[in-house]
C-alpha cells in the first residue's frame, strides 16, 4: 500500500477507482461484535462504518498501521444491507494518527441523513466533524463536545439515540473517537448499534519509532491489580427469602 | 410480575421487615426507554428489568472481579447504549457489589440482583465511577448432590451437605452472586441471611418478599441433604460462618 495522506478530494477519486470487492477488509470483525480496533501494536486504526445487532455490517473499510506509512482505503458503497447507505467511505491510519469519514450517509429507519461524518485522532487527541447531519429533520451541530448524547422518539420505532464525538480511552492510553454512535430499537429487546467514522490512535511519543512495533505509552498509569474485596459487614435487617 | 413485585414490596414495608431500602422501585420498563435517571427502574432484588441482556454464559466462570458503584450508575443493554435502569449504590442497606462477566474499554458487564434471573447490564467502569476489587472466593452449589462447596483461590475451604429447593420450588440454576449480608433483628431460623442475585422461578413472591433466594442457617440438622426448601439453600452453621466471610459480589455457581 502506498504511503499517503489523502485529502478529501483524493478520497473521492480513490473511491471511484477502487471496486468494492478489492477493498473489503481482510480482517473484518466477527458480525456479533463491534470492531475492537486499536489492537496492541497497531499505532493507528480506523473504519468508516460498522454495525452490530440484527443487521451486522463489518467494519468497512477498515485499516490499521503500526509502521511509518499511512495506510488508506476507500470504498464507494457498503456491503449489501437493508438499513444503511453511504456513497463514499474512507479510513486511513498511520503511526499515532488515524482518520475516517463517511459521505452522503442515509439511515432511513432512524431518519438520519448526513453529508459528511468524520473523525480524526492524532497523537492521542481527537475530535469529530459533522456536515449537514439531521436526525428526524433536526439539524445536528457540526462540532459536538465529546460524548454528547442526543435522543429522539420516533413513532412506531421507539427512542433512537446518538452519541456524538464519542471518545473512549483504553487502558493503554489509546483514544478511540467515533463521530456518531447510533442505537436504534429494532423490536422487543433488540437494538442495532451503528458506529460511523471511527479513528483510534495512541500518543506515540518518546518511543522506538521503527517500523517494527512502536508501543504507545499509556496516557494514564497502568492500573494496579485490583484490591481484595472486603469481607461484608452484616447489616441489621431482614428480607423474607425463599426459606 | 411487576405488579406482584410492587405489592410484595409494599407488604415488606407494612411488615416492617425491609432491609433498610425502599423496595418499591421495582417497576418494569419497555425496551428502548431513555428516561431520566430519576424515572428509570432501580436494579434491586425487588425489580423486574426489561430490555437488558441475559447472561449468555450462565455456567461460565467469572474471574472474580467485582465492582462497587460510588454513586447510582446508569445500566445499558450494551456498552455506551442508552440507560434502561439504574444500579443503586446500596442493596438492602449495604453496599452494592456486583461481579463483572465481560469488559470493554471503559465499560463492565455485570450480573444484576433483579429479575429475570441471569439479567445483566453494562455500567461505566472508570475509577471515578466504580471501585474495582477482586474476590478470591467462589461458591458452588450442586442441587442434585445437595452440596455446597466454598473455594478460596481455587482451593476448597469446605464442602457441606445442604438443603435445596423441592421439586415444586426448585433452587434456580445458573451463576449469580452474594448480594447482601443481613443480620435479622429476630433470628428465628438463622443469625445471618445471605441473599443472592437469583429469584425463585416458580414463586413471584414469598412471605411478603420478592422471592429472593438466599443462603441461611436452619435450627435442625435433619434438613441437610434434602430437597425441602422453597428455593433457598439452608446450610450448616459452620458453612454459614465461612460463607459470611466471602465478599459481596462473590460468584455463586448453581448447577443441576
Amino acid at each position: 500500500m502506498r504511503s499517503q495522506v489523502l485529502s478529501r478530494a483524493a478520497v473521492l477519486a480513490g473511491a471511484v477507482a477502487l471496486p468494492l470487492a478489492a477493498v473489503l477488509p481482510a480482517h473484518a470483525q466477527p458480525a456479533h461484535a463491534l470492531p475492537e480496533h486499536g489492537v496492541r501494536g497497531a499505532s493507528g486504526s480506523a473504519y468508516g462504518i460498522a454495525a452490530t445487532g440484527p443487521v451486522a455490517v463489518p467494519a468497512t473499510p477498515s485499516v490499521s498501521s503500526s509502521g511509518p506509512n499511512t495506510v488508506s482505503r476507500s470504498v464507494a458503497e457498503l456491503p449489501p444491507n437493508p438499513i444503511l447507505k453511504a456513497r463514499v467511505l474512507n479510513a486511513s491510519a498511520g503511526k499515532a494518527r488515524a482518520r475516517a469519514s463517511v459521505v452522503d450517509l442515509r439511515i432511513p429507519k432512524a431518519h438520519l441523513t448526513a453529508g459528511l461524518v468524520a473523525a480524526k485522532c492524532v497523537q492521542g487527541k481527537g475530535g469529530s466533524h459533522l456536515v449537514k447531519v439531521a436526525l428526524n429533520g433536526k439539524v445536528i451541530k457540526a462540532a459536538a463536545t465529546p460524548n454528547s448524547a442526543v435522543g429522539v422518539h420516533l413513532d412506531g420505532l421507539g427512542t433512537v439515540s446518538l452519541v456524538l464525538n464519542k471518545q473512549v480511552r483504553d487502558r493503554h492510553g489509546r483514544l478511540t473517537v467515533t463521530a456518531i454512535e447510533l442505537t436504534l430499537p429494532l423490536g422487543p429487546g433488540t437494538t442495532e448499534t451503528i458506529s460511523i467514522a471511527s479513528a483510534t490512535c495512541g500518543a506515540g511519543k518518546g518511543l522506538p519509532g521503527g517500523p517494527g512495533e512502536p508501543q504507545t505509552p499509556p496516557a494514564t498509569p497502568p492500573s494496579a491489580p485490583p484490591d481484595e474485596a472486603p469481607a461484608p459487614t452484616p447489616v441489621p435487617g431482614d428480607l423474607p427469602v425463599t426459606g | 410480575m411487576a405488579a406482584a413485585t410492587v405489592i410484595a414490596a409494599a407488604a415488606m414495608v407494612m411488615a416492617g421487615c425491609g432491609g433498610g431500602e425502599n423496595g418499591g422501585t421495582g417497576t418494569s420498563r419497555g425496551t428502548g426507554g431513555a428516561g431520566t435517571p430519576g424515572d428509570l427502574p432501580q436494579a434491586t432484588t425487588y425489580a423486574t428489568l426489561k430490555g437488558l441482556p441475559l447472561d449468555d454464559q450462565p455456567f461460565g466462570r467469572a474471574d472474580g472481579t467485582v465492582v462497587r458503584p460510588k454513586a447510582p450508575l446508569p445500566i445499558s443493554a450494551q456498552a455506551g447504549g442508552p440507560p434502561l435502569a439504574t444500579l443503586p449504590d446500596k442493596q438492602l442497606g449495604g453496599p452494592t457489589w456486583v461481579p463483572v462477566v465481560e469488559s470493554r474499554a471503559g465499560w463492565s458487564r455485570v450480573l444484576l440482583p433483579s429479575r429475570p434471573n441471569r439479567v445483566t447490564g453494562w455500567i461505566p467502569s472508570s475509577p471515578d465511577k466504580v471501585r474495582t476489587a477482586r474476590t478470591r472466593h467462589l461458591v458452588k452449589v450442586d442441587v442434585s448432590d445437595r452440596r455446597l462447596t466454598l473455594l478460596d483461590s481455587g482451593r476448597e475451604v469446605g464442602s457441606w451437605r445442604v438443603a435445596v429447593g423441592d421439586v415444586k420450588t426448585p433452587t434456580p440454576i445458573g451463576r449469580t452472586f452474594i448480594m447482601a449480608s443481613l443480620a435479622p433483628p429476630k433470628a428465628t431460623y438463622s443469625p445471618l441471611i445471605l441473599p443472592v442475585g437469583a429469584h425463585s422461578e416458580t414463586l413471584d413472591t414469598f412471605g411478603g418478599g420478592p422471592g429472593t433466594v438466599a443462603f441461611h442457617g436452619w435450627p435442625g440438622k435433619d434438613v441437610f441433604g434434602k430437597a425441602v426448601t422453597h428455593g433457598c439453600v439452608r446450610v450448616p452453621a459452620d458453612a454459614l460462618a465461612r460463607l459470611s466471610k466471602a465478599p459481596l459480589g462473590t460468584p455463586v455457581e448453581i448447577v443441576a
